[in-house]
């Protein structure tokens, strides 16, 4: 990148309205300049500054995967100024993206392991990258078995509905999908992320998981796979602060020694309880 | 390395040599106060001269600054150009050593390995830094290396009415005409050493690093900051603190400007969630900062001792009693004045 500051410029290419309550919308983008779409290499779990002129900028998990080339995908729940803004964006417009930031999913380390995947409500979108980037057929043979837990309030709620249809049906993975209260024509887990992980999850020894969602589900869950003996080490979460820079330069989003722009904002459990928890 | 004894015309004329090539900017006096402004080309820092009120970051990283600029153009797509890096060619002269010290710790935060700012690095290497030792050092002041190097391309001792000067970087040696100069002998150096500088008792030392891992948690934090309004004036005027803010303005700019860990909303989440919610957080977070978090990152602590922080917060908060509190456990001790 020339300027650090210097986004790509990227055109909305589709916008997928993911809930009944219109808070939460997937947009795909593609690089108006066909090098920018080379040299903007990510990896599952990194994230990016997303721009709008005269607006500004926030933060979101990249939701595609390295191998869908040539575009980039978010999911933007309706928060405040920004995301506001970007929810009355139209295809054909143009907005801009600073990134990749941050470390990613521990892709190391996950080589060769099984692998657990919890997510819930709409944090699901840097683990869909990294499932997408599992099946991907030149990469399925470098991960073990694949475990997932996708927990929403209701159905309506679930992001990417077709695709963890498809999912449902493949042979590679095995998805447990999960809602909070029971719902009509709903035929798959009720209950919260954390008992259903109990109930259908039996990690090898060797499996490593990854985490995200709201912070009561992190909560809850974590004791879970502690007791079905995933250590602290093998448990891996992403988090989520108020960041400007993403650069690690504007002292912003640390907890203690760590920024979670830069040092983050994947951190393995173990490494989590190193740092004070203000969080 | 060696040092070379200039008379104060000697002085002049070298500054005023280096005037030709190069914008200098030196502590200039107004309402009391000294501040770096254009050098007028004749007069150095008389005795009143201590420090500039201002810290130097805002010659190299300023309140205020446009990183892009931007243009909408209906049904096309928009023009956005970094902003110019800045091309002048500088000489800070008079900045202290402890504030030269300052520069060398930002330059961890904005030349990282991974990631360099572009405006910040292309002041640094346009800049010729000049420092001059202090002959006494302030009531606020607490220092532990008046002699440092560190950041000066260039160090001056004033020696009664002589000038010694002992070029330290590269840059400092390929402007130092030390040709026309004669070394300085031993019997000058150590007379150096008579200067009468009472150097503070180490506040902040590696026993302190070790304490502040310890007491996150103690009550000692709430106690320190019920003083405190939180009004960020010690961030500010602090040579090595460097959070900013980044926003678009309507005028079709992308801005940074300084921010303080100090504010409520600083960190605070869309969510509503704020990591440090209250002054007793913000408090520690800057202490820990500098005492803790930068030396965890880059081996060295975040404050060069200048007190400009014990001299102009508005209720008194001395960041050296604070430290001493927490070395000493806690207990509450006079700073020795
Ligand atoms: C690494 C990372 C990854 C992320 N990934 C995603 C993702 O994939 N998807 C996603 O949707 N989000 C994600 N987020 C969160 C996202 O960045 C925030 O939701 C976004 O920054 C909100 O910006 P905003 O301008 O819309 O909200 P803001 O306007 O910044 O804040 C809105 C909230 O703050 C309050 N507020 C605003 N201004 C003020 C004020 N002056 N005083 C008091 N209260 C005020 C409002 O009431 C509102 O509730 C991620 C964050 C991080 C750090
Ligand atoms: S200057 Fe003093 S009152 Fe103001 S924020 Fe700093 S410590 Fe608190
Ligand atoms: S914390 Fe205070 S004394 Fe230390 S460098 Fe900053 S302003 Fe100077
Ligand atoms: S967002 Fe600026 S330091 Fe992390």
């Amino acid at each position: 990148m020339q300027n650090l500051y210097l986004p790509y410029q990227m055109r909305i290419e589709k916008i997928v309205e993911e809930s009944p309550e219109k808070d939460l919308k997937t947009f795909e983008l593609s690089f108006l300049d066909s090098q920018d779409a080379v040299d903007c290499k990510y990896l599952p779990g990194q994230f990016a500054e997303v721009s709008i002129l005269g607006i500004g900028e926030a933060p979101f998990g990249i939701a595609s995967a390295p191998c869908e080339t040539g575009l980039v995908r978010f999911s933007v729940k309706k928060a405040g100024l920004f995301t506001e803004n970007l929810h009355q964006a139209e295809v054909g417009d143009i907005i801009g993206l600073r990134g990749p930031l941050g470390n990613s999913w521990p892709l190391e380390k996950l080589k060769g392991k099984d692998i657990v995947i919890i997510g819930g409500g709409f944090a699901f979108t840097t683990l869909r990258s990294m499932i997408r980037f599992i099946i991907e057929p030149k990469n399925r043979k470098d991960f073990g078995q694949v475990d997932i837990v996708y927990g929403n309030r209701n159905p309506g709620q679930m992001l990417y509905k077709e695709e963890l249809e498809e999912w449902l049906t493949r042979k590679d993975l095995n998805l447990h999908l999960t809602i909070d209260k029971p719902a009509e024509g709903w035929q798959n887990y009720v209950g919260f992320v954390p008992q259903i992980t109990e109930q259908v999850i039996k990690p090898s020894h060797n499996a490593v998981s990854l985490v995200c969602g709201p912070p009561i589900m992190i909560k809850y869950t974590l004791p879970v796979l502690e007791k079905l003996g995933l250590n602290p080490e093998r448990i891996y979460t992403s988090l989520e602060m108020k960041m400007k820079c993403g650069i690690g330069m504007c002292g912003r989003c640390n907890i203690g020694s760590k920024y979670v722009c830069k040092d983050g904002p994947v951190f393995s459990v173990a490494e989590l309880e190193k740092l004070p928890s203000e969080y | 390395m060696a040092k070379y004894l200039l008379t104060k015309k000697d002085l002049l004329i070298w500054l005023k040599k280096l005037q030709q090539e190069y914008e200098v900017l030196a502590p200039v006096k107004e309402k009391k106060v000294y501040n770096f402004g254009h050098w007028d080309g004749k007069s150095l820092p008389d005795k009143s001269y201590q420090n500039t009120l201002k810290p130097p970051k805002d010659l190299f990283f300023p309140q205020h600054e446009i990183l892009l600029k931007y243009k909408k153009v209906k049904g096309q797509r928009p023009i956005i150009k970094a902003a110019d890096l800045p091309e002048e060619k500088r000489v800070i002269f008079g900045i202290r050593p402890c504030d030269a010290k300052s520069l060398s710790l930002l330059d961890k935060v904005f030349l990282g390995e991974e990631y360099q700012d572009p405006f910040y690095q292309a002041r640094r290497l346009n800049t010729l830094i000049i420092s001059l030792v202090c002959r006494e050092p302030k009531e606020s002041c607490f220092c532990t290396q008046p002699f440092s190097v560190e950041g000066s391309d260039i160090v001056l001792f004033e020696l009664n009415d002589k000038y010694l000067v002992e070029p330290i970087s590269e840059k400092g040696k390929n402007c130092f005409p030390s040709a026309s100069y004669c070394e300085a002998d031993f019997h000058i150096i150590d007379k150096i050493k008579e200067i009468k500088i009472n150097t503070y008792e180490e506040i902040a030392s590696a026993d302190l690093t070790e304490k502040l891992d310890l007491i996150f948690d103690s009550p000692i934090w709430k106690e320190l900051q019920e003083k405190c309004i939180n009004c960020g004036v010690c961030s500010f005027l602090c040579p090595t603190c460097h959070c900013f803010d980044i926003t678009d303005n309507q005028q079709g700019s992308k801005v940074r400007n300084w921010d303080s860990c100090m504010f409520s909303g600083f960190t605070k989440q869309a969510s509503g969630h704020n990591p440090r919610p209250s002054g007793t957080e913000r408090l520690r977070q800057r202490v820990m900062h500098k005492f803790k978090y930068f030396p965890d990152k880059y081996g060295v602590v975040a404050c060069v001792g200048c007190g400009r922080c014990v001299e102009k917060c508005p209720v008194n908060l001395d960041i050296r009693q604070v430290l001493l509190q927490i070395k000493n456990g806690g207990e509450k001790l006079e700073c020795r004045m």
